[in-house]
């Protein structure tokens, strides 16, 4: 059996013993609770946030996983029944009292990742913040800008025939594969359908404005189904393929994380 | 398969045409990430909140199960470590946070109730403010343990010699028996032990003192390993028929609230 590292499934003197043993990170995952199409369940950030921290614990062996914070942001989701979102002041104040509790547990470092893409620009705002409030408790990590694992992603992608629309950014053909893979109880295949398939909108040098607009406009502007890609043909072993590259890149990016101090 | 009440795992199309269809309450769980003792998980007040949420809501038949809210108020835990901790103009933004976004749904009835206790005080204070903003689009319901039904548990406990001091408050005989029929493969009975049996602290004359002494000095303070009450000799079997007794009564509580 695989190590245990879900701190919500540990008691506290596991959670002791783990942590003077030498698991000294501590992984607090933002994912969400908004809709994902007609074929995905509305917690998929979460099953994959749980997900990619758990093999990212595994495969360091020097951390503990945080219970995934959801909801979190989503106001551009609010368009679809199901979608739960958190005021940004309100998710800045959850995620600084995470950090501020876990701070006490005897952890050196805490790494804040993310599942939901829509969390980065609020996380990448206020990391700095949180870290200074902390600073000399502990260390606090961002780690959510991951374009090598992206580019990594997109590359074996094509070279599946699988273009960036189709791949998509939200309940597509990569996030769907995903799924397949983490809970494929809750995939609804037979649902599945085309969302948005407009090529520049996934252009690597559009999406920054892509973001901004579904921020802006809400997603139902884009994607009457919600759906930013195309699900179609999506499998787990594209699935597979796809977390162990996010994995692997997470994994990476930590140590260098760590040894910058500041993240 | 039976059907799924929970939002998470639904789709939000499956979550409008549910909605649509009458089921149109959404029951929401305050619940808690916090130590409890050397045997449980500190997830064990989530686990016991999705469970009594589910159970509620397919007893009601019109009604879906939000996000469990976890972490919650947890202060007087935090000594432990595990135990996170929201603030409590936190919990409060948090709370209106998710009735805004079941309002903007559709849904017209929220039901709220805990799995953990120390939430119930920041809700007594808070829920009528909230209420008031989400109204009259949606109505707001908090169900609180009503004092007969707690006696009748006591009673039933007592009857199969489970003392107060031994059902406790925290991770005692109770609340273990009842994970052991949700979540076996998370207890460890091999560490269960006993924590804080001071027959005094356990008294209903005293419970209300109790519980403010563990929020002002912490539950480390009364208890080195975290338990008040005694799990040894937990069982699955009083665990189910506690557990079945909670949805009962919670059940009971909003069909005479929610017609009135």
């Amino acid at each position: 059996m695989e190590e245990k590292v879900l701190m919500e499934e540990m008691s506290w003197v596991e959670i002791q013993e783990a942590i003077r043993g030498g698991k000294t990170s501590a992984i607090v995952v933002s994912g969400s609770i908004e809709q994902h199409g007609p074929h995905l369940p509305t917690g998929t950030d979460t099953f994959l946030g749980y997900e990619i921290a758990t093999r990212v614990a595994q495969q360091l062996g020097t951390a503990l996983v945080a219970p995934v914070i959801r909801p979190a942001l989503s106001e551009h989701h609010m368009g679809f029944p199901g979608s739960f979102t958190l005021s940004w002041e309100t998710y800045y104040e959850v995620l600084e009292d995470h950090c501020e509790s876990l701070a006490r547990f005897g952890f050196k470092d805490i790494v804040l990742i993310t599942s939901h893409g829509g969390n980065t620009p609020v996380m990448t705002a206020v990391t700095p913040d949180i870290a200074k409030k902390l600073y000399g408790r502990v260390n606090i990590h961002l780690v959510a800008h991951l374009a090598e694992s992206l580019e990594e992603e997109a590359a074996f992608l094509q070279g599946q025939g699988i273009s960036r629309a189709k791949t998509g950014v939200h309940a597509g053909y990569s996030e769907t594969s995903e799924m397949l893979v983490v809970k494929p109880h809750l995939v609804k295949m037979e649902l599945a359908k085309k969302g948005l398939d407009d090529e520049s909108f996934y252009d690597p040098q559009n999406i920054p404005r892509s973001q901004i607009d579904s921020f802006i406009l809400g997603v139902r502007h884009f994607s009457e189904d919600g759906v930013l890609g195309d699900p179609r043909g999506a499998n787990p072993e594209v699935g597979e393929k796809l977390l162990e590259i996010t994995v692997t890149g997470i994994v990476k990016a930590i140590p260098n994380a760590l040894d910058a101090g500041t993240g | 398969m039976e059907k799924t009440v929970l939002m998470e795992e639904m789709t939000w199309q499956e979550i409008k045409k549910a909605v649509k269809d009458g089921k149109d309450t959404a029951i929401l769980v305050a619940a808690s990430i916090e130590q409890h003792g050397p045997h449980l998980p500190t997830a064990t007040d989530t686990i016991i909140g999705y469970a009594l949420g589910q159970a509620v809501a397919k007893n009601m038949g019109n009604a879906l199960v939000a996000p469990v809210i976890r972490p919650a108020l947890s202060r007087h835990h935090i000594d432990f470590p595990g135990t996170i901790t929201l603030r409590m103009k936190t919990f409060v933004k948090v709370l209106e946070e998710y009735c805004q976004s079941l309002r903007h749904h559709g849904f017209k009835n929220v039901v709220l109730f805990v799995s953990h206790g120390g939430n119930s005080d920041a809700l007594n204070a808070f829920i009528p403010s909230i209420a008031k903003k989400i109204a009259p689009d949606m109505r707001l319901l908090v169900v609180y343990p009503v004092e007969k039904n707690v006696k009748s548990l006591q009673e039933l406990l007592a009857e199969r010699g489970i003392t107060r001091q031994r059902a406790g408050v925290h991770a005692g005989f109770s609340e273990t028996s009842v994970m052991l029929t949700l979540r076996p493969d998370l207890v460890a009975m091999d560490k269960a032990r006993p924590g804080l049996i001071d027959e005094e602290f356990y008294q209903p004359e005293n419970i209300e003192r109790s519980k403010i002494s563990s929020f002002i000095h912490g539950v480390k303070s009364q208890s080195e390993n975290g338990v008040l009450g005694d799990p040894t000799g937990s069982s699955a079997e009083l665990g189910k028929v506690i557990f079945e007794r909670k949805v009962n009564d919670i059940v009971e509580e909003i069909k005479n609230n929610l017609t009135a």
